[in-house]
């Protein structure tokens, strides 16, 4: 699996706390996200592992993270170590682009 | 002709009314899709007679865009919420639309959802409609 990810630096967004995003928080993100992909195998969403119980009986798992939430979490522990980001916007969280902020 | 129309139609409403800054939670009422993660401002409002339009995305050429979930929220602070879904030609239309002001948000699964403001008026012209391009979600 492969990923790749850009980063615009003319685009500017804001988390749902109305708090600008910083283009490294973006990085940090999508990096986490791509390496979630790449080394997890793993899909964008959350998504449910499907196991073949015996023949052809299929088993649908417990949910599983999927490479965005995954991505999430390691913001929040990133966030943890590095008091001074508590009030920069959280690039995985719901965003909005607006052309004016 | 045809094409030519349409972007006339598209300058026309998208050339009226201010912009606006929003944020996330002025679109809290309205459906969010599982993998929705950016929310695109569309920058000018839709000035319009009536609700209808057209939604694609860029895949090369644009190419219309199916089962996208378009809603607006008003007139002005009435938090009703209306809602339609576009064919598979792309189009959508939202019947009995009051006069005013609502905001809008068109969703699909996979996509960056667009929002903006649309302007209902009888003032005018009856060619103008709404057109939105959704990019594919990351």
């Amino acid at each position: 699996m492969a990923d790749q990810v850009t980063i615009n630096p003319n685009e500017h967004y804001k988390d749902s706390k109305g708090r600008p995003v910083s283009e490294s928080s973006l990085a940090f993100h999508e990096l986490a996200e791509a390496y979630a992909k790449i080394d997890g195998g793993k899909a964008y969403g959350d998504y449910n592992q499907i196991n073949v119980v015996s023949g052809t009986t299929l088993q649908i798992g417990p949910p599983q993270q999927g490479a965005h939430d995954e991505a999430v979490q390691r913001e929040f522990k990133l966030r943890g170590q590095r008091p001074n980001l508590q009030n920069s916007g959280r690039a995985g969280d719901q965003l909005i682009r607006d052309p004016h902020n | 002709m045809k094409a030519i129309c349409l972007i006339t139609a598209l300058i026309t409403t998208t050339a009226l009314g201010a912009a606006q800054n929003y944020t996330i939670a002025d679109f809290a009422d309205f459906t969010k899709s599982p993998t929705e993660h950016v929310l695109n401002v569309v920058e000018k409002p839709f000035k319009v007679r009536s609700v209808s339009g057209l939604i694609e995305f860029r895949n090369g050429p644009l190419e219309p865009l199916a089962n996208v979930l378009f809603e607006i929220q008003g007139p002005g602070t009435d938090r009703r919420l209306r809602r339609g879904t576009t064919d598979e030609h792309g189009r959508f239309k939202i019947g009995g639309v009051p006069v005013g002001t609502y905001k809008f948000k068109a969703t699909l699964n996979g996509y960056q959802s667009s929002v903006g403001k649309i302007i209902v008026s009888k003032d005018v012209d009856k060619a103008n409609t709404i057109r939105i391009e959704m990019l594919i979600g990351n």
